[in-house]
């Protein structure tokens, strides 16, 4: 990921597998866990993120960079954003992790919002196939525990 | 390396130990039950997809997020498979307070639905506390049972009965039995709820909310068609916004006081769009720390039974934003409202029959008054019909304060006025510093040149108002006569911006103007001649006038 030449100051995040990135400081510190470090004034040399892998952080720095361009309109970030998180499951569990541990609120609760509507308003069984969770209960178990909250299933 | 003893596994044999790099997924978290059998079978299964850099990663996470996560006891590791790539179960690798915070974005119905899932996902529902209860199932979009819909809200809050919840959002349609649903309300209220959404229907519903003074609430939204009971003297100590749309609220104690008192000590955004008070004489709403006041349309019945009169008092000397949009039904105080920057006042008047002059005037003045409590605003918008209603006030530069500050003013929708000119005028008169005066189409009338030479030039044509923009431009004569006025004595004018309305471009493409010729008797003469459209007469006509300041562009477009 390139990004244009400022006069805003520059921080090196480093990667969990080695990958330095260049990022303008006001776009990194939409992630909290970077912003504390910031105004501890812990940022100078290379960040290491340790949870984080290069191709994910390239993803969420995309995404703070769009976040953090004053000019951008409420209707053209929706917009963006529904875009953004047009991926496959692998990437966006990378990405939930990263706002996670990064603790970016915006970014967490854009991804968890998308897997939440994978799962609404579906059965189980189709929950199940989706995201290849494998039921585990034995049939007994099971019919326990539809018994037990029956009105969720009725 | 040795998560399991960080975790409290103690008890586990460590497999793991002896080989450090063997990769954990985060599925071990709180899984205390181990049988040497499984750890095997899931040791094997780990080795095999060491190499997936996802795994290599959720180890490190885990380490992050581990300290984080509560042990489960009942679960078990079984439900892993021994498939990889594509085929993986990803989604139950999340920790749990990433599992729950997705489970919090969906109606509760779903979030417990989850529970058969897998006996990873058996409990995860219960630590959700977001509730988010909609009547109208999601198949086929039909209500479901209204007995049946109180059991599940019952049952679910059943399961709070020691912990708090957070949010609770209750939509549902009419006929629900008035004690059950205000018990539930109650419950949540007990619950400590922090932000709390009803959207319900029932115009005979009567709410006696245990609502009132409630100290946990930050966010508070009733849209309901509903009637509520208020004792006369409220207070949310902790609230932060209120979102009231078509409540009907209803003064417990008519006999004593008529007087109601509404104070919001942390208060900063509130809305009120369609709200009734009845046996109220007087509300009077203290909130120290408002910052945004928007009111749509309150008692909107008033000219019906014509008995509800009443004014609203808003102390709130931190105001910035006011909006105001309805017929000016009540009197509108706003005792120290100096510090309201962004200003929006829009007077409809359907309600008031043409012939009802003394109604008119009184809405004139009260428009008078409303936007006296506006002389510090920077923008202003006016919208639909406030000069009409301004324009019944005799002498009304008189009556209207002086918009010093007023740098942006914004006018919209002016129909069906006879003196407008002369309104507007006062108006710009009031407003010495004017920069931006944007119009936002649909225009009815403008005097002629000759009727306004009386009048005095406003200060800012003459020394400030520099842009000029104008929407929606139909190419009407009076529009004409309005930006050749305009031109004529904007002396320091810079730049006047005029684009053409979806109406006059479409009788202006070369298609349509092809056809209303072919629908016309023509000579031969003239069907020869080129076509000139609407839009290009206007252009050429605009360009024509006369400029009060010669450095001034115009863009029509």
């Amino acid at each position: 990921m390139s990004l244009s030449p400022s006069t805003s100051k520059m921080l090196s995040l480093k990667s969990s597998d080695g990958k330095v990135l260049e990022v303008e400081e006001h776009v990194a510190v939409l992630c909290e866990t970077i912003k504390s470090l910031v105004e501890d004034g812990c940022a100078d040399s290379p960040i290491p993120l340790a949870n984080v892998d290069g191709a994910t952080l390239g993803n969420v720095m995309e995404w703070c960079k769009k976040h953090a361009d004053q000019k951008a309109s409420a209707d053209d970030l929706e917009d963006w954003d529904a875009e953004f998180v047009e991926r496959d499951q692998g990437e966006l569990y990378h990405l939930i992790m990263a706002a996670n541990y990064l603790n970016i609120k915006g970014l967490l609760d854009l991804i968890c919002q998308k897997v939440a509507d994978m799962i609404k308003g579906k059965h189980p069984e189709k929950i199940r196939e989706i995201f290849n969770i494998e039921n585990d209960f034995t049939p007994e178990q099971q019919e326990q525990i539809r018994k037990d909250n029956s009105w969720a299933f009725e | 390396m040795n998560y399991a003893w960080r975790l409290g596994f103690n008890k586990t044999p460590l497999v793991h130990e002896s080989k450090p790099n063997a990769a954990l997924p985060p599925l071990f978290l709180g899984f205390s039950n181990w049988k040497d059998e499984e750890l095997k079978h899931l040791h094997r299964r780990t080795m095999e997809k060491a190499p997936e850099t996802r795994i290599m990663n959720n180890t490190e996470v885990m380490e992050a997020i581990g300290q984080t996560s509560k042990v489960r006891n009942e679960e078990s590791p079984k439900r892993q498979k021994a498939t990889v790539g594509e085929d993986i179960d990803i989604i139950s690798d999340l920790p749990e307070s990433v599992l729950s915070h997705i489970l919090s974005f969906l109606p509760t119905k779903d979030t417990v639905r989850t529970c058969v899932l897998s006996t990873r996902w058996k409990y995860m529902w219960k630590s959700v506390t977001n509730l988010h209860f909609d009547d109208k199932s999601y198949y086929g979009k039909k209500r479901i049972r209204k007995a049946f819909f109180m059991k599940c809200m019952d049952r679910v809050l059943l399961r709070y009965a020691n912990s708090a919840i957070q949010n609770f959002h209750l939509s549902c349609g009419r006929g629900y039995d008035e004690s059950r649903v205000n018990a539930v309300i109650s419950a949540v209220i007990r619950l400590k709820v922090q932000s709390l959404h009803i959207n319900y229907n029932d115009e005979s519903f009567v709410f006696s909310l245990s609502l009132f003074n409630c100290n946990s609430l930050i966010e508070l939204s009733l849209r309901m068609f509903c009637t509520v009971k208020v004792p006369t003297s409220i207070c949310f100590p902790n609230l932060k916004i209120l979102d009231l749309f078509k409540v009907k609220f209803l003064n417990e104690d008519s006999f004593h006081s008529k007087q109601l008192l509404l104070s919001f000590p942390v208060l900063k955004v509130l809305n009120s769009s369609f709200c009734t008070w009845l046996n109220v004489k007087i509300v009077e709403i203290r909130a120290p720390a408002l910052e945004s006041f928007t009111s749509k349309y309150s008692k909107y019945h008033w000219m019906v039974d014509g008995s509800c009169d009443c004014s609203i008092k808003i102390c709130a000397p931190c105001i910035t934003k006011f909006k105001y949009e309805g017929y000016l039904s009540e009197d509108f105080i706003l005792p120290s409202s100096s510090s309201i920057v962004d200003a929006a006042v829009e007077v409809v008047t359907q309600m008031v029959r043409p012939d009802q002059n003394p109604q008119m005037q009184e809405m004139g003045f009260r428009a008078c008054m409303l936007l006296k409590n506006l002389s510090n605003v920077k923008n202003l918008t006016l919208s639909t019909e406030i000069p009409q209603v301004l324009a019944r006030v005799e002498g009304l530069e008189a009556h209207l304060p002086t918009f010093d500050k007023l740098i942006h003013l914004k006018l919209s929708t002016l129909m069906g006025l006879r003196s407008l000119s002369r309104t507007l005028m006062d108006l710009f008169r009031s407003s010495p510093n004017l920069e931006y005066l944007v119009f936002v189409g649909g225009f009815s009338d403008w005097d002629n040149d000759d009727d306004l030479a009386l009048e005095l030039v406003p200060q800012c044509f003459l020394t400030h108002l520099k842009v000029v923009i104008y929407q929606n431009f139909n190419g009407d004569e009076h529009e004409l006569r309005l930006v050749k006025f305009l031109l004529k004595n904007l002396k320091v004018l810079e730049e006047m911006t005029i684009s053409a309305s979806l109406d006059l471009n479409w009788q202006s493409s070369p298609i349509i103007m092809e056809m209303n010729r072919g629908s016309k008797k023509v000579s031969k003469k003239e069907a020869k001649k080129p076509l000139i459209s609407k839009k290009e007469e206007a252009k050429k006509q605009l360009l024509s006038f006369p400029k009060a300041s010669s450095s001034a562009s115009i863009v029509f477009h």
